[in-house]
């Protein structure tokens, strides 16, 4: 496919320009140019890349006559894909909202100190990283028994949440809703303008538009509830993946009624690992490594899809300001950062990128048969991490300068033909 | 999501070659390369099945991926095709809110506040044991009509008519609404009962010969009338469901000209009895209610005294796909206006119950003083008296005769909870969704269930292919609108799918099975097996069938056969005398196409 940019870039690194495109993070620039359209534009291209890299790799796979040995080695990938990236993955993450939920516990707005809203921030950056980087793989558990929009719906429905609060009955409909729930609901109570909030905060109103009306206390008793149901749905994530979950995570999950088996009452672990078995929802390995690799959703290439031509594309390109994600924590780039470690991750067949050490991987295949595209796999990746991140920082504020609009709410203004 | 074709070039070796190459910094890496290049069966005829049936979309409308949600190569036709794809895909995959950009508009009442909860994983709604608007998944409907006719009124006619739907809620009825509303139908109190078939009217046994059975399970679904927030009441219904289908090839099916629609129903006329709705039997035609026209558009005149013929939805209440089910649903599943829809999907029933609702008025009254607030349309001068009048005459905006009290109350600051651009993607993505390509065409079984599926008569009513027409199809207002501002030629503007060979496996015919708790008249479409059998794989689950009630490809057959009165009885008693392996074929080649 082919993309069309409307902005009339010059996509020749120039020497003044390329300066600042081997930092890895906006924050160490000194004076960031928000104006610079080169930036979101390289980030853009870069998550081109690595789609069209991923793209090659798998149709090089697919279009091979593999040996028994070349085979048998992807199917070695496939079960450390599971083994080694996602359930470890799945399991940092619920970790993490175990310990964000600890931090908030049940404590009211005249209990709660500032170190617990700093452990819980920092708990919330840290789950949120996990669940950014387990993006490369929402195929299985995460599509089908639909966990994706209750962890990460956006934007927040304020006014419905608004609305729960002045009726004083945030009730299990409430926690029904997805709209309303997740980190993006954690992330409005939580932090404001990419800050902590204060224990002062919690003890008196909002001061949100809109949510002036709103005690503080009452959002912290909402996060308290919204954590909690974070936190089954990351246990739901790591159980569906388990061939063999832990027990009480499972019990959890039980206790909830949630589904975690395949229709054919596999867990999705086995299920990757049993592709072409009649209980397997994959009918070979083609099928499952095309899943982990280039599938239109829930695999590698469409999340590098998404953050390049949505998370980044809807508001640089198009200029949504208000497709912007993580608005209220300033996160943003970190967020797609680690979008595309979820792709090296699952390249390099462990849960720390390139500086792994996975004895079995997609990397390691490639090198041994097809080093060229193996190679441009990785440093396809590599610069779609440092593109991302040597946009300016924050996110909001870059593509805000670019269009010269605010994050509210702005009626769209469409692009100068 | 995109689909990236890249023509390799392959080296075929079956040794390792090293070779050195040169990199941008000039340092010497080596490069190793192990793979050989394997004959490919995809995309080339064999005994059984021709080229082309591997791209059932055809040229323009197949995506190579296994994917329910790709753009078709048509997309690729238009300027920036694939970017408006994927922000029109974007309305569809996420959750509306109630005034939150970029998806805002919601309420004041809604069916569900995203399409992906009743497409998920853009494919059919799952079975559920409960309804929940929330529970994303639950694809279906509640279909609430009268099963008798009304009490006669003093012009002699019956105040209803059986089979019509209840008056009282939205024909797609709401379960959700914004504070201070209370939802048309409570739906706590919505119960779904699965019950199991214990034997065939037919007299078609539940075990096949070689001893494997099957069995089959349907669903009773009572709403009592305490679950009914409006006034009047409804009485003397009763309840179905009615399940989403996959939306992926729509724009093919649009594309089928009506020409060719009507001889479809002209060849099956002297066999089976056709819905007298649809077909005029005397006259051997369309009847004139088969073609389709809306109050609020032009489509009436499309085909110059007359609409598009119908083909969209199980009750075939739908001509162009640009005012199909799904330009529809944006707009009645979410309450979400746009410019060419300034009034809402509510009924004079409910809104007269809201605005008799003590609890509503004082929390209008207590929270929509300000003009920030939603509710600040409905708090006229703020007494009990006014925000009550306000209620009803606000929430009873429910059709184009209304527009300018919407106009007045509802549109503010001349913007669209939809806009013309939106809407403009939205479609482009609707219309631009690809069928996957056919899978496994060259395995014996697989060729082997295709003959058989003719055969015993499948084919009949599962017609196998179609060719489309010019494609020269209606455009909306908005979308009019649209194109107009930006010197666009609205019918170059979207997907189009012109004289492409397609196989969708419909005849675009209603019959009738006769099941037990059958869809609502009995007369339901029949649905296009392309793609099926990629649901597992896509979207976790395989129910089949317009209320889910089939749990994979044989219980859905069996169905066909439960009564003797069924269309397909005859097809149906072939399929039960075939052996275990036949039958396995059969649904070896529904699951590859």
């Amino acid at each position: 496919m082919k993309t069309i940019f409307k902005f009339a870039l010059s996509f020749m690194i120039t020497g003044a320009l390329g300066m600042g495109f081997v930092s890895c993070s906006s924050d160490d620039d000194d004076t960031p140019d928000f104006n610079n359209k080169v930036y979101g534009q390289q980030a853009m291209n870069a998550c081109e890349d690595v789609i069209n890299q991923l793209n090659l790799a798998m149709t090089r796979i697919e279009k091979s006559n593999l040996t028994d040995a070349q085979k048998a080695e992807l199917q070695q990938i496939l079960e450390n894909n599971v083994d080694n990236v996602i359930v470890p993955t799945y399991k940092n993450l619920a970790d993490a909202a175990e310990k964000l939920q600890k931090s908030l516990g049940d404590l009211s707005a005249n209990e709660i100190t500032q170190q617990n809203i700093d452990n819980a921030c920092a708990a919330f950056k840290e789950a949120r990283a996990w669940w950014e980087k387990s993006e490369a793989f929402l195929g299985g558990a995460a599509s089908d028994f639909d966990i994706d929009p209750g962890i990460d719906s956006w934007p927040l429905n304020r006014d419905l949440l608004h609305s729960y609060f002045t009726t004083g009955e945030f009730s299990e409909e409430a926690l029904d809703d997805q709209s309303i729930l997740g980190f993006h609901a954690l992330e409005f109570v939580l932090f404001r303008d990419g800050k902590n909030r204060t224990v002062a905060e919690f003890q008196s109103n909002d001061t949100y538009k809109g949510f002036t009306d709103v005690k503080g206390a009452e959002e912290l008793k909402y996060a308290e509830a919204v954590a909690k149901e974070l936190v089954l749905s990351c246990y739901n994530l790591e159980v569906a993946w388990s061939e063999t979950p832990n027990a009480e995570r499972l019990k959890a999950v039980q206790d909830a009624d949630r589904d975690y088996l395949t229709k054919k009452g596999k867990s999705f672990g086995w299920n990757m690992k049993n592709s072409g078995s009649t209980e397997s929802t994959f009918d070979g390995l083609n099928d499952a490594l095309s899943q982990v690799l280039n599938d239109d959703e829930g695999s590698a290439v469409a999340i590098a899809d998404e953050v390049g031509s949505g998370k980044i594309g809807h508001p640089f390109q198009s200029g949504y300001i208000f497709y912007v994600e993580s608005p209220y924590s300033y996160n943003s780039l970190t967020d797609f950062q680690n979008n595309i470690r979820s792709i090296e991750n699952v390249w390099y067949g462990n849960t720390n990128g390139a500086k792994g050490n996975a004895k079995v991987s997609l990397s390691q295949w490639f090198a041994k048969n097809d080093s060229k595209t193996g190679q441009a796999v990785e440093a396809a990746i590599s610069s779609a991490i440092s593109k991302i991140g040597a946009i300016p920082g924050p996110f909001v504020k870059y593509v805000s300068t670019i269009w010269n609009k605010s994050f509210e709410d702005d009626e769209v203004v469409e692009i100068p033909e | 999501m995109k689909e990236t074709r890249l023509l390799l070039s392959f080296l075929i070796t079956t040794s390792t070659l090293t070779f050195l190459s040169s990199c941008s910094d000039d340092k010497e890496v080596k490069e190793t390369y192990n793979l050989e290049e394997k004959e490919d069966a995809f995309g080339k005829a064999n005994d059984v099945f021709t080229a082309e049936e591997w791209y059932p979309g055809g040229e323009l409308g197949t995506t190579t991926k296994r994917s329910y949600s790709a753009p078709a190569p048509a997309v690729d036709q238009l300027a920036d095709g694939q970017e408006r794809f994927k922000h029109g895909e974007d309305f569809f995959e996420h959750l509306y809110t109630l005034n939150t950009e970029p998806r805002k508009g919601l309420g004041p009442a809604w069916v569900r506040s995203s399409c992906i909860h009743c497409h998920p994983g853009y494919g059919h709604g799952k079975r559920q044991e409960q309804y929940r608007a929330n529970e994303i998944g639950n694809g279906y409907l509640l279909v609430i009509y009268h099963n008798q006719d009304g009490p006669i009124g003093t012009d002699g006619k019956p105040a209803y008519t059986k089979n019509s739907y209840i008056s009282e809620v939205t024909g797609m009825p709401q379960t959700q609404a914004m504070a201070p509303f209370t939802p048309p139908i409570d739906e706590n109190q919505i119960k779904i009962e699965w019950k199991k078939v214990t034997e065939m009217p037919s007299g078609l046994s539940m075990t096949f010969a070689d001893g494997e059975s099957y069995e089959l399970i349907y669903p009773e679904v009572t709403i009592p009338q305490t679950a009914f927030n409006t006034n009047p009441k409804p009485e003397n219904y009763e309840v179905r469901l009615e399940s989403t289908i996959g939306i992926y090839g729509t724009g093919l099916l649009d594309a089928i000209t009506d020409e060719d629609m009507e001889a479809q129903w002209r060849n099956e006329s002297p066999y089976v009895e056709l819905n007298p709705a649809m077909w005029d039997k005397a006259n051997n035609k369309f009847a004139a209610s088969a073609y389709y026209s809306a109050a609020y558009n032009d489509l009436g005149k499309h085909r110059g005294d007359h609409g598009p013929v119908k083909r969209f939805t199980y009750a075939m209440t739908r001509g162009s796909l640009q005012d199909g089910a799904g330009a529809n649903a944006i707009w009645n599943i979410t309450n979400v206006t746009r410019s060419d829809r300034h009034f809402l999907y509510t009924t004079p029933a409910w809104a007269k119950a809201q605005s008799e609702d003590p609890n509503v008025i004082k929390y209008i009254k207590e929270n929509g003083a300000s003009e920030q607030s939603l509710l600040h349309p409905y708090y006229a001068d703020g007494s009990d008296a006014q925000i009550a009048a306000r209620v009803n005459e606000l929430l009873g905006v429910n059709s184009i005769a209304k527009k300018e009290t919407f106009d007045k109350h509802l549109f503010k600051d001349g913007k669209e909870e939809m806009s013309d651009l939106d809407y403009y993607d939205f479609m482009i993505w609707h219309r631009g969704l690809a069928v996957p390509a056919a899978r496994n065409l060259d395995d014996p079984q697989v060729q082997q269930g295709k003959k058989l599926f003719a055969q015993i008569g499948c084919t009949r009513c599962h017609r196998p292919s179609w060719k489309t027409g010019s494609d020269d199809y209606w455009v909306d207002a908005s979308i009019k609108a649209y194109c107009k501002e930006k010197g666009l030629d609205p019918q170059k503007s979207l997907p189009r799918f012109a004289n492409q060979t397609i196989w969708p496996y419909t005849d675009m015919v209603q019959h009738r099975l006769f099941m037990k708790n059958d869809i609502r008249t009995g007369w339901c479409r029949t649905t296009p097996l392309w793609g099926r059998g990629l649901s597992l794989r896509l979207t976790g689950a395989e129910d089949r069938l317009h209320d889910c009630r089939a749990r994979n490809e044989v219980e859905a057959i069996m169905w066909h056969g439960y009564s003797k009165d069924s269309d397909a009885y005859s097809t149906v008693e072939a399929f039960y005398k075939l052996s275990k392996a036949e039958r396995d074929a059969l649904v070896k080649f529904l699951r590859a196409i």
